[in-house]
Order: C-alpha cells, then sequence, then structure tokens
C-alpha cells in the first residue's frame, strides 16, 4: 500500500471514529434526558404547575433530539462506511470498531496480541490495597447512598449532603422538585456542552493530526 | 472474610451500625478506604449484571440511572463510569484505554463504589448472594 493511500485510510478512520464518538454522546445524553424526564414526571405528580409541566416538556423534547441525533449519526457513520468499502473494499470494516460487535478474524488476532482490558483494569486496583484518604471514599459511598435512598435508614457516622434550601414542612415533593430543578440545569448545560465538545473534540483532533503529520 | 471486604459489605448492605464500628476503627488504625476489593468485586458483579447483554446502550443507560439516583453525580461522571464497565465487558471502544490510563486506582475505586452499591440495589441481592459476590471478589484478588 502506498503511504498517500495509507493518508487517506488513517484520515477515513479518524472521521469514522469521531462520528462514532459523537453518536455514543448523543446516545448518553438521550439517556440522560429520559431519566430526568421520569424524575420531574414524578415530581410533577398531582401538580399542574406550569414550571413542572414545562420541565417535563423540555426534558422529553431533549431526549427526543438526542436521540434523533444519535440515530442520524449511526446513519451518517454507516453512510460513510459504505462508501469507504466503495473506494477501498474491506477497509472500513477493519477500521471501524462497532460497539459491542463481536470482532472479526483479523481482530480477534489483534485482541489475543494485548491484554484484555478488565485485566488491566484489574491489575490496577489490586496494586492498591488500600487509599490514602483518610477513609473519605467510603464515608461517600456511604453517605451518598444513604441519602439515595427513599426514607433513608440510620444515619451514617458523618452528616449527608448539605440541605438544598432552608428546611419546610412542605414535604417530600419540594425537595424532589429541588433536585430536578438542578436536575434540568444539569442537562441544559450538558447538552450544549456535548455539541459543543463534539465540534471542538473532532477540530483538536484534526488539528492534532495535521500538526503530527 | 477479610477486614476491607467486611468494611465493604456493610456499607453494600446498607449496615450502618457496622458500618460505624469499621470507621471508627479504621480511622484509629490510619488506615484509608479499601481499593483493591472493590475494583474486584466491581469486576465480579459488572460481568454478572451484564452477562452476555454487551451493549453499549445498556451501559449508558445503566450509568444515567445511576447518575440520577446518586444526588451528587459528579462522582460518577459520564464518560469514565461508562468507560469502566466497558472496560470490565472488555468492549473495543477506542476510548476505553484513555479512561484507565486517565484515573488513578483511588478515582477509580470511587466511581466503581458507587456503580457497584447501585447495582447491589437493582439485584436486591440477598446476604448470601452478596457474601458469594464477595467471595469470588477476594478470590480474584488473591490470583496472581
Amino acid at each position: 500500500m502506498t503511504g498517500s493511500v495509507e493518508d487517506l485510510l488513517a484520515g477515513m478512520r479518524s472521521l469514522l471514529v469521531a462520528i462514532d464518538n459523537a453518536a455514543v454522546s448523543a446516545t448518553r445524553a438521550q439517556a440522560d434526558a429520559q431519566q430526568a424526564q421520569g424524575r420531574y414526571q414524578q415530581a410533577a405528580t398531582g401538580t399542574a404547575h406550569p414550571v413542572l409541566v414545562r420541565a417535563v416538556a423540555a426534558a422529553r423534547t431533549a431526549a427526543e433530539k438526542a436521540g434523533r441525533t444519535a440515530r442520524l449519526l449511526a446513519k451518517s457513520a454507516d453512510a460513510y462506511t459504505a462508501y469507504v468499502n466503495k473506494i477501498a473494499p474491506g477497509a472500513a470494516g477493519a477500521m471501524r470498531p462497532v460497539p459491542g460487535a463481536m470482532p472479526d478474524g483479523g481482530e480477534l488476532t489483534e485482541t489475543h496480541s494485548r491484554e484484555p482490558k478488565w485485566r488491566r483494569l484489574v491489575n490496577k486496583v489490586k496494586e492498591t490495597e488500600s487509599a490514602d484518604d483518610g477513609i473519605e471514599n467510603f464515608k461517600k459511598m456511604a453517605n451518598d447512598g444513604q441519602a439515595a435512598l427513599p426514607g433513608g435508614t440510620v444515619a451514617p457516622v458523618r452528616p449527608p449532603m448539605a440541605v438544598l434550601g432552608p428546611a419546610t414542612n412542605e414535604g417530600p415533593q419540594v425537595g424532589d422538585a429541588l433536585i430536578a430543578g438542578a436536575a434540568l440545569a444539569l442537562l441544559v448545560m450538558r447538552g450544549s456542552e456535548v455539541a459543543v465538545n463534539i465540534k471542538r473534540r473532532y477540530l483538536k483532533r484534526r488539528h492534532g493530526k495535521d500538526e503530527g503529520s | 472474610m477479610e477486614e476491607n471486604t467486611k468494611f465493604l459489605r456493610a456499607i453494600l448492605r446498607r449496615d450502618w451500625g457496622t458500618y460505624n464500628d469499621y470507621v471508627e476503627d479504621f480511622a484509629r488504625q490510619g488506615k484509608g478506604s479499601p481499593v483493591a476489593i472493590v475494583g474486584c468485586a466491581f469486576h465480579v458483579a459488572i460481568q454478572k449484571h451484564f452477562g452476555s447483554r454487551q451493549d453499549i446502550r445498556e451501559v449508558i443507560k445503566f450509568v444515567a440511572e445511576a447518575r440520577m439516583f446518586f444526588a451528587d453525580g459528579e462522582d460518577v461522571p459520564a464518560r469514565e463510569a461508562e468507560g469502566l464497565i466497558c472496560a470490565t465487558l472488555d468492549f473495543d471502544e477506542p476510548w476505553v484505554d484513555d479512561v484507565i490510563d486517565s484515573l488513578d486506582a483511588t478515582a477509580i475505586s470511587l466511581i466503581e463504589g458507587k456503580l457497584l452499591f447501585k447495582l447491589v440495589l437493582d439485584e436486591n441481592m440477598s446476604d448470601e448472594q452478596l457474601d458469594a459476590l464477595l467471595a469470588d471478589a477476594e478470590r480474584l484478588l488473591r490470583e496472581e
């Protein structure tokens, strides 16, 4: 294979990886939006407050749009793969890592020659028996787990998270609504971040490649 | 069962009385949060939970649920959490290696610990099932 064809295929692989990564990000945004929608619906049960009605609608729209984005990106990657296969038959199959798919023969050979990812990860944590953290990690796990449980049980040593706003006797719905509101703000931020980051990462990657070549 | 495993077990069983005892005991001894046993228990639990469902959409959905479950979702960053599960399932995702490389063992164990807490809760594990999981985790820990 000549150098120019190799460069061309490397560029195509980079683009395909960028599209696949964007599709994963969009799927992630869709899952987050669906979770937020579920929370809003819980919080809005029994109320027709316009803020919560709008929040449910906004989360649903976000989930639908993110889902559509993910489908379009997947379609785009498929079309691009078909194009690459036309100009370099078989090249796209090897260059595209299909999420969760079984590797083909060539990929299996490559996979067997390297350490499996799960082994690398397990070995990494096995090197550290205990953290030098004053038990902070375990306190976080316990406190956050405790705070997330419906009703809670016995309070752990360190009091859980800070209370959102002044304590009132308005019941758990207010807390849910506050959490839901914070989640929406986070979701909106994340949604726009995802869109911006997809573009930024892609441009950065291209820029890095251009400098490296 | 080792002390570190028993400490983890207290949290996973939501046995806050035993948890408080261990916090005091570990603080007295100047010991930190167990890391290795969390990583091994996470590995065993994720393998069992996802089994043959090798689909990244399942992973993304589980992480989104976990992040929504914990009010302090910042401790469960989406990309890192998904990366650790994908690595455990040995998905051939190009970005998974970056996630493993970018986190130290302590940071990994915090994310894995919270995902493990959610997983044990979701599966409504009995004491026997949890003990079997932790016994497998200890075996993996001792493996050379």
